[in-house]
């Protein structure tokens, strides 16, 4: 097998004594290396914990996360920032781009921090762009830009290091659904070119249907998963439509 | 509701500027203190002169009450842009402008009395720290005593709450005409990064760095005049905004070109942050920039002045009553006799200064004295002797010159050693700021007296009484043998007491002497105008009994000479160590609280605006180096990106301040030494003043970067 990520009896507990909230219960999976991987769940459900987790913004109740072997919960802080610069890339519903950079220098910042050259940097940045479809944004400050386009500049950003993960925190979630659309193109592009590992948190089950394997979480535990295998998009929306409906979850495009 | 609102979002404020608080209050505690000091009872008992320094702190509160108008201006916009959107929501339901407007006003005025109270509370004991220093000056034991001055406090409250008066009616002209969507744009605008024509604005740097070269160069080369300062200051504060404006582009510029700079780690972050702050910030920088220049160069003139103060009595007063007589034979018997009432006299000496119809030391001095700055100069450097017989103001008409059995006396009664000459050698006493200026063509040359020829033996410069009494500037001292050659010019009276002479003493002395000399009290000499004018005297008989007797009454004194001492000069018939030394010290305070006072102010203004700028922004910065810490950046990167995007920011205004206020403070410090004969340089002042400066300055930037960090951390 070709395993990437392995989460081995993951749990959080927000609170104390009486009034414990268990936000990720006894979570197991793995991830393979290439794999478009979902998580879909209703709000509070836990698959936000989940993604914080994984991506070392918090940390595990109990409970292992390897990357290729590696353990992350065992990490000291510094190597954990070190972990998440070399390892990791993020997307998120509300973009997170620094409102002082231009696009350009949003994505050029991502590898100035890394210390590459001048010489490394401007081809790899200015591909991505043009791959994207921002070049012609670049001076752009993102208050000048549209919610599709400052999404896809914070998808270069989060590729352009080659980072071994790219996680996605409702990606699609303040995009009209043209927007989204591109946008999930996108990340095909980015599975497929790019051979990106891509790890994305959505309650939408459209968004869902872009991806190859889907984990579906209910209070914080996985009750059900579903693999597109040789689906078409259509098929796989239906089929993830059908759980959803078992479980009263989002079956607004059932009808 | 309204008022419990405005309590409430008051208490927020006060959480949220702190720093602002503690700022006003301490103006506050500044104005009361001083206030209290300059209204007090006891301060105008023991001192005639407290009059000078209430006008000098009246003059110092007007520049107070107009930049801490400023500041609550600045601090007023400030919070009403930050919660903007919070006022929005209060218009969408349905609250009026009017009503918004004076929610605002209470709110401010309820942070304003909240300052102002902690500000009295600190201000008193403040105000009897001031007293005991006053007390120390006038040798005088303080007993601290509660109690609050209603006129200090009175006068405080009015200039405080004045202060706050026109900036709040402004800000309710602003609330009239806004809109809902206007609040809610303002929050935005914060945000907004306008691209400018930067590459045109770039230019006004450089003009701007020209522009404060060009105003330094005005003030060295030119001669001083009113025009010249002016034009100076003009060009200084022109030269300032230019520079921030310019410099705002320019780093525009530089991150658009891709400067190097913007691929090394951070920097591209850090260099964005200082860039857009600068382009929203350009004039509150060059404020900043100003007042912190002016602080600068208030500490150093403060320091000037008490270091001089140290010195002066001690150079110009060494014997503890001096007095001179015009008349070569008097025997100061009146004198003596009031003194011995006063206080028991341990050691006395009458003797004469003579002169030997000689020129050559003054003519001499007349050139190389520095403090005299080339007036009495030809064109070639020589003595130009017209000028200088028509207006030399600071010697006799001939060099004076002292017996050495009369100069050993003195020593011996201020505990020096005595000196030995040789039957042909002749010493100089000279004051040590002017001993600097004799070279070897005076110090070699030899004096003829008679048919003897005396040979130099040594130059003396123990602090001596030289400003008119014992020499102007020098006396000359030769054997007493030679004291037939010599002509008696003036005589003179020294004495040492047991103990320290009542307050009186001096009075007295002077009371005597101008009923002798036909001198007049000031009230005399104004009682006596009164009475010409009723009856009818003419102009020129007026004008003519002026002329005799303003320079008397003012000056007090009947000195041929008074050395070249400038700025503070002490200089007078009569000498009484206590006294002198009280007034001096006197003066001198009245020239160092007023301009501490307005320079602590003003510092801390400035540092206000710094600290508030970057802490209330904190919350925008929370999601900045969430982003950075997402992109892989380790908390110890974080607060390396905090600490050198504040410092840069702190240090920018002050580097700045220090590079303009440190020429023209070393400057006026030599030239301060050159005419007082203070101790130190124009550097050593300077030095003192910049370690107070970068102590206040220190503590305001270590409760920003904690309060920054703490704030981001959340």
């Amino acid at each position: 097998m070709n395993e990437f990520i392995k989460v081995c009896d993951v749990e959080k507990y927000y609170g104390e004594g009486n009034n414990i909230t268990k936000a990720v219960n006894r979570v197991s999976f793995s991830i393979d290396h290439g794999e478009f991987v979902g998580i879909m769940g209703a709000s509070g459900s836990g698959k936000s914990t989940l993604l914080n987790m994984l991506s070392t913004i918090d940390h595990v109740t109990a409970g292992h996360i390897y990357y290729d072997g590696l353990d992350i919960t065992a990490l000291r802080s510094e190597q954990v920032a070190q972990f998440r610069k070399y390892n990791l890339g993020f997307v998120f519903q509300d973009f997170n781009l620094l409102d002082t950079l231009t696009i350009e220098e949003n994505i050029r910042l991502a590898m100035t921090l890394h210390g590459k050259s001048k010489q490394e940097i401007d081809p790899v940045v200015h591909g991505m762009m043009s791959k994207l479809g921002i070049a012609e944004i670049a001076d752009k400050f993102p208050y000048q830009v549209s919610g599709g386009q400052k999404q896809r500049c914070a998808c270069a950003r989060a590729l352009v290091n080659q980072p071994k993960l790219v996680l996605a925190d409702e990606p699609t979630g303040a995009l009209d659904s043209r927007s989204s659309m591109m946008l999930l193109d996108t990340f095909t592009l980015m599975n497929r070119e790019f051979h990106a590992t891509i790890l994305m948190v959505t309650h939408d089950a459209f968004s869902a249907s872009y991806c190859g394997r889907i984990l579906f979480l209910k209070d914080g535990q996985i009750f059900h998963e579903l693999s597109r295998g040789e689906k078409t998009r259509r098929e796989f929306l239906n089929q993830i439509l059908d759980v959803l409906a078992l479980t009263g979850g989002d079956s607004g495009y059932a009808d | 509701m309204l008022i419990r609102l405005s309590l409430r979002n008051a208490r927020r404020s006060i959480r949220d500027y702190l720093i602002y608080l503690i700022t006003m209050s301490g103006v506050a505690a500044l104005m009361f203190a001083f206030d209290s000091v300059v209204f007090s009872k006891d301060i105008a008992r023991m001192c005639e002169d407290a009059s000078i320094m209430g006008a000098m702190i009246g003059l110092a509160t007007i520049f107070i009450i107009l930049i801490v108008s400023w500041l609550i201006h600045y601090m007023v916009r400030f919070m009403l842009e930050k919660r903007s959107r919070e006022f929005g929501t209060y218009l969408l339901l349905g609250m009026d402008q009017k009503k918004i407007a004076r929610l605002y006003l209470i709110e401010n005025l309820i942070m304003g009395s909240v300052a102002f109270v902690i500000g009295v509370f600190a201000g008193f004991f403040l105000e009897q720290g001031l007293l005991v220093l006053f007390y120390q000056l006038f040798s005088k034991e303080y007993q601290i005593h509660v109690g609050i001055s209603p006129v200090g406090l009175g006068v405080a409250f009015v200039c405080f709450f004045a202060c706050y008066l026109k900036t709040l009616r402004k800000s309710r002209k602003l609330f009239r005409n806004m809109t809902i969507s206007d609040f809610m744009r303002m929050e935005k605008e914060n945000e907004r990064i306008k691209a400018g024509r930067d590459r045109i604005l770039q230019l006004l740097f450089p003009v701007g760095i020209l522009l404060l070269v060009g105003a330094y160069v005005v003030i060295c080369r030119l001669t001083f005049s009113v025009g010249i300062l002016f034009l100076c200051l003009a060009m200084t504060v022109a030269g300032i905004y230019c520079f921030y404006s310019g410099l705002a582009s320019l780093l525009f510029c530089y991150l658009e070109r891709k400067g190097a700079g913007t691929y090394r780690k951070q920097y591209l972050f850090i260099l964005r942050q200082l860039a857009s702050k600068l382009r929203t910030m350009r004039f509150t920088m060059g404020t900043i920039s100003l007042l912190l220049c002016v602080a600068l160069l208030g500490g150093s003139i403060a320091m000037m002045f008490a270091q001089y103060q140290e010195t002066a009595v001690r150079n110009v007063l060494p014997f503890d009553v001096l007095v001179y007589n015009e008349d070569a034979d008097y025997r100061f018997e009146q004198e003596r006799r009031i003194i011995e009432e006063d206080t028991p006299i341990a050691g006395e000496l009458v003797y004469q200064i003579y002169h030997n119809e000689d020129k050559s030391m003054i003519h001499y001095l007349a050139v190389h004295n520095a403090a005299f700055g080339g007036e009495y100069c030809d064109q070639n450097g020589q003595l130009d002797l017209s000028q200088f017989e028509k207006n030399n103001w600071a010697y006799y008409d001939y060099d004076t010159y002292m017996l050495e059995g009369d100069y050993n006396e003195l020593r011996n009664l201020l505990g020096l050693a005595p000196i030995t000459l040789g039957q042909e050698g002749y010493a100089i006493q000279v004051k040590p700021r002017v001993a600097k200026y004799l070279d070897e063509e005076i110090k070699d040359r030899v004096v003829e007296v008679g048919a003897a020829n005396l040979k130099p033996e040594g130059i003396y410069t123990d602090d001596f009484s030289q400003n008119g009494h014992n020499g102007a500037d020098f006396v000359i001292i030769v054997p007493d043998k030679v004291r037939d050659e010599l002509t008696a010019y003036y005589s003179l009276y020294a004495a040492k007491l047991v103990a320290e002479p009542s307050d009186a003493l001096k009075n007295k002395l002077d009371q005597y002497t101008n009923g002798k000399t036909g001198r007049m009290t000031e009230d005399e000499y104004l009682a006596k105008l009164e009475s010409m004018i009723a009856s009818g005297a003419s102009v020129e008989e007026i004008e003519a009994f002026e002329q005799e007797k303003q320079l008397l009454v003012f000056a007090g004194i009947s000195l041929k000479a008074t050395g070249s001492d400038q700025i503070i000069s002490l200089a007078a018939d009569t000498l009484v160590q206590k006294t002198e030394r009280q007034a001096t010290m006197f003066a001198v305070a009245s020239i160092i609280f007023p301009i501490v006072y307005i320079g602590l102010v003003f510092l801390c203004i400035a540092l206000t605006i710094l600290a508030v700028q970057q802490l209330s922004d904190s919350g925008k910065y929370r999601f900045r180096f969430d982003v950075l810490r997402k992109l892989g950046l380790s908390e110890r990167q974080i607060d390396g990106v905090v600490w050198r995007q504040l410092l840069i920011y702190y240090m920018l205004p002050a580097l700045f301040a220090v590079l303009l206020s440190s020429g023209i403070s070393i400057l006026a410090g030599n030239k301060f030494v050159v005419y007082t004969g203070a101790s130190g340089s124009g550097l050593y002042y300077y030095g003192l003043s910049l370690m107070i400066f970068f102590g206040v300055y220190l503590l305001y930037f270590l409760a920003t970067y904690v309060g920054f960090v703490r704030n981001i951390r959340k």
